[in-house]
């Protein structure tokens, strides 16, 4: 349990680490991609929710918004991204908290097609998520714009976040064939 | 629900209603916001220099595998390359580019009198077009000083100082504004003065140039000292395209930035500009 955790803390390290240095050297014109958002994405958006709610005749929204894996995850991604801004202190947690439970509300009403059609609603969730966060942080930055900069940097983010998404899924698919029975080596 | 579930819940409440009341109160009042974030940087600096690195390299054989050249120069650099003295380069490396921003700063300056402090970049933060250096309050860093490269390419000013570092508030940023001059080589001409604005995601333009002025692609702008804070004739940018609208007061004019966010390993930051005024 802690293990996970850790690594959670530690996956989060690295991306803001490679946000504030890594990252800048693959910009397009100035346009670079949120790579904390899009593992903070990827976290809230694959985290099911505990099996004992899940099967409950009166799971609640509540239950969905409320888990202390999520939480946390928000704390750390927040975090990590407010030491290397230099708005705010507190505005990107902010602003993740309030990602965090817009996403949370949109999985816990689609939760029943949830795993058939996981892209689609991934590709619905993650614009919202990402603007909503984005422009939340800009109005305490200077004017809001809404160009085509913004929408840029929206697509890259969604490369990289597509990208693990597929990654993701690749290493599940992955484990599930290795515990497959195998008659002949 | 049972009454466990339901204590469990209150508690996850109750954690996030004092989250917010503490964030609130931490980013209304800055508690202990600095503290926390030199040492936060202290602690992550020499990561972050590794990390900094790591792309710079990766870029560069990017850029070379694009064109085509990377199997010669990997040929070349394997024979060249000693394994045992790897590491030993790396550090020397650094020390010598240190040694020629200084020298390569030096000639530019030479008919300068600014007191300097060289600095490194630890981070970008590309959302709000700041730079993270190396220096802070303990070197003698203060607010609003002008920060250059070894080419006077000018970079920014200082925004806000920590104890062992700075963050630099870039040109482009959406909140910084500089006053330049238009350099266009004829010197019988009287100047033509204008204004930089930042744009965001390291861009800005030029804007407040009168209407009667006459401007052209590829004038170069240099910092003109109206406002106080950078010294004259520092490089800022390039004329792209110019924006002339007989409706609007002003023209405006697309402009290309000098500063490459990918090579600033080393900055400086001048430390008297304002006493010398």
């Amino acid at each position: 349990m802690w293990l996970r955790y850790i690594i959670i803390t530690l996956l989060f390290f690295i991306a803001a680490l490679m946000q504030a240095s890594f990252v800048p050297y693959f910009g397009i014109k100035g346009i670079m991609p949120n790579v904390v958002f899009a593992l903070f994405f990827l976290l809230i958006f694959l985290k099911k929710p505990y099996a004992y709610y899940y099967q409950q005749s009166n799971y609640l929204l509540y239950n969905s918004l409320l888990s202390y894996e999520g939480l946390f995850i928000v704390i750390v991604a927040g975090f990590f991204l407010d030491i290397f801004s230099s708005s705010y202190f507190g505005l990107s947690l902010l602003s993740l908290l309030m990602v965090y439970f817009i996403v949370k509300t949109l999985v816990y009403f689609l939760r029943e097609q949830q795993n058939r059609y996981m892209v689609f609603y991934f590709l619905l969730i993650f614009p919202c998520a990402f603007f909503v966060h984005t422009i939340f942080l800009q109005s305490f930055s200077g004017p809001i714009t809404f160009n085509s900069i913004l929408l840029f940097e929206f697509l890259y983010t969604l490369v990289v976040a597509c990208t693990v998404f597929y990654g993701y899924k690749g290493y599940i698919e992955l484990i599930k064939q290795d515990r497959q029975l195998r008659l002949f080596d | 629900m049972n009454i466990y579930t339901k204590k469990q819940n209150f508690l996850l409440l109750k954690t996030i209603i004092v989250i917010i009341v503490f964030l609130t109160l931490a980013g209304s009042f800055h508690l202990f916001e600095d503290q926390i974030k030199n040492y936060s940087y202290r602690a992550t600096s020499p990561i972050a220099k590794v990390f900094w690195r790591a792309g710079d390299s990766l870029s560069m054989l990017s850029k070379s595998f694009a064109g085509g050249r990377w199997i010669t120069e990997e040929n070349n650099n394997l024979k060249e390359e000693n394994q045992k003295l790897l590491s030993e380069i790396s550090s020397l490396k650094e020390k010598l580019q240190e040694n020629q921003a200084i020298g390569e700063f030096l000639q530019n300056t030479q008919n300068d009198h600014f007191e300097t402090l060289l600095a490194s970049v630890v981070g970008v933060d590309y959302a709000n077009d700041v730079i993270l250096i190396d220096k802070g309050s303990d070197d003698g860093i203060e607010e609003n000083m002008p920060v250059i490269s070894s080419q006077k390419v000018i970079y920014g000013k200082v925004l806000k100082v920590y104890k062992n570092f700075s963050n630099v508030m870039m040109v482009s940023n959406k909140n910084s504004v500089l006053d330049v001059k238009i350099q266009d080589g004829d010197v019988t001409k009287p100047p033509i003065y204008g204004a930089i604005k930042g744009n965001g995601n390291l861009s800005f333009y030029l804007d407040l140039v009168s209407l009667d002025a006459q401007i052209k692609e590829g004038d170069t702008l240099v910092s003109s000292a109206l406002e106080g804070i950078f010294p004259k004739d520092l490089l800022v940018g390039k004329v792209l395209s110019i924006n002339k609208d007989d409706l609007k007061p002003f023209q405006t004019a697309r402009v290309q930035p000098f500063f490459d966010i990918k090579n600033i390993d080393s900055l400086f930051v001048i430390t008297d500009y304002k006493k010398e005024k």
